[in-house]
């Protein structure tokens, strides 16, 4: 990265006016992301930790500002969907990490695939993006995860948690190489609205809901993974990622029926 | 670009570029115990505390630490005056080569100033971001417990 320029916007109209003069500019949004880029082209970097997006406000919906940072929402003791999103956060890297990193910044970073999407998927999260002119897009998680370059030069506000989740029981297991590197396989389960709902995230591979009437097996979920190719990486080869998924799923079929 | 902070306590301002992270700007300015380890935010060898947190420096750019109030191992006490963490890290025998030893002791001391009272689960979590590759942290953790006895409770 060759950065020469580095801006802190004031408010949201300074933020518009300095991404409409500058081309190859990036968001820092606690900048453990941004760190690791090497090799991308960036000539402006946009700190915006003055904007206000730090806020978390619980009534009904559950909405997170996009700065806040893991460890921030970790000292608020939220139990939403019974202490899923606590203690999926409480897994994104090691203190260090967590303290500086946030929600938005992860969610905007570009590894295949991040920490909270697949979490944020199973429990049918919207984000919010403004656009110049004051402009405010909401979508579904799924959407950003389908077609995230669309939203590449939005600004993310905040991720909106929904009400409904608020009470529901989710197993969640994520592993990963190392404390602070990003999770090779995740694997969230549960049954929502009297389906059998299982949705699995794995580096290299954009997160997949599988939603039934019926139980999932594992057969089920090693054929979807195939068909969009869960792939060789750092974090280990396709095999073992499937491996993974299956003790994974042993562990999510042994807990589900002790409850 | 002019930056404004407190460091060690002290109000500063310093001249940065854009593109220069914390780590490198603490050592420039004569900071050395600031190490560098990883520079990818996974060793805590350049650990710091900004604004009561342990953070690591390899990851911020200088503009992010702006109005802000960062603690290096320098701000903490030296050979002739040392923090009572720093030498009960020495009596508990918790430094062999010594690089992640500043990384450690700042980790222990937003550990310490938040949880006075930590349980070894609590000084796992503090000090997840910080590796050691000669102790095998028993007596790292050992140095924690110790420091929370002898500060009873105390932020110093």
């Amino acid at each position: 990265m060759k950065i020469e320029n580095y801006f802190k916007p004031k408010d949201l109209n300074e933020f518009f006016k300095m991404t409409q003069g500058h081309d190859h500019w990036k968001v820092v949004a606690g900048g453990t992301f941004v760190s690791r880029q090497k090799y991308v082209k960036v000539h402006t970097l946009i700190d915006i930790q003055e904007l206000g997006f730090d806020y978390i406000n619980d009534n009904g919906d559950l909405h997170i500002g996009s700065m806040v940072t893991f460890t921030e929402f970790i000292e608020t003791n939220n139990d939403y969907a019974n202490g899923t999103l606590l203690s999926s956060f409480a897994k994104c890297g090691p203190i260090t990490v967590r303290n500086i990193a946030t929600i938005g910044g992860n969610i905007m970073g570009g590894y295949y695939w991040n920490d909270t999407t697949p979490v944020l998927l199973f429990l049918e999260a919207k984000l919010v993006f403004l656009k110049e002119s004051s402009e405010i897009l909401e979508i579904n998680v799924e959407d950003f995860i389908n077609d995230r370059a669309k939203y590449k030069n939005m600004l993310l506000k905040e991720i909106i948690l929904p009400e409904k989740y608020r009470n529901e029981r989710v197993f969640f297991n994520r592993f990963a190489r190392t404390e602070s590197d990003i999770p090779t396989s995740i694997f969230l389960g549960g049954i929502v609205n009297g389906k059998n709902k299982i949705v699995i995230g794995a580096s290299t591979v954009k997160p997949f809901a599988i939603i039934s009437e019926d139980e999932i097996t594992v057969e089920e979920i090693k054929a979807k993974a195939k068909e969009i190719h869960i792939m060789n990486d750092l974090r280990g080869s396709n095999e073992y990622k499937l491996k993974l998924i299956n003790a994974q799923y042993k562990e999510y079929k042994e807990t589900k029926d002790e409850n | 670009m002019k930056i404004n902070f407190n460091l060690n306590g002290n109000d500063r301002t310093f001249e940065t570029e854009p593109n220069e992270k914390v780590l490198d700007f603490l050592r420039r300015i004569g900071l050395k115990g600031v190490k560098r380890g990883c520079e990818t935010g996974d060793c805590g060898a350049c650990a710091i505390i900004l604004d009561g947190k342990i953070i690591n420096s390899c990851m911020l750019y200088t503009g992010q630490i702006d109005g802000h109030s960062i603690t290096t191992i320098e701000g903490l006490g030296d050979n002739q005056n040392p923090h009572l963490i720093q030498e009960t890290f020495v009596d508990e025998g918790a430094v062999q080569c010594g690089f992640c030893t500043p990384g450690m002791i700042l980790a222990t001391k937003a550990l310490l100033d938040k949880t006075p009272n930590p349980t070894l689960e609590e000084i796992k979590n503090g000090l997840s971001g910080n590796l050691c590759r000669c102790t095998g942290y028993v007596k790292i953790e050992k140095a924690v417990v110790e420091s929370a006895k002898k500060l009873g409770g105390k932020n110093v």
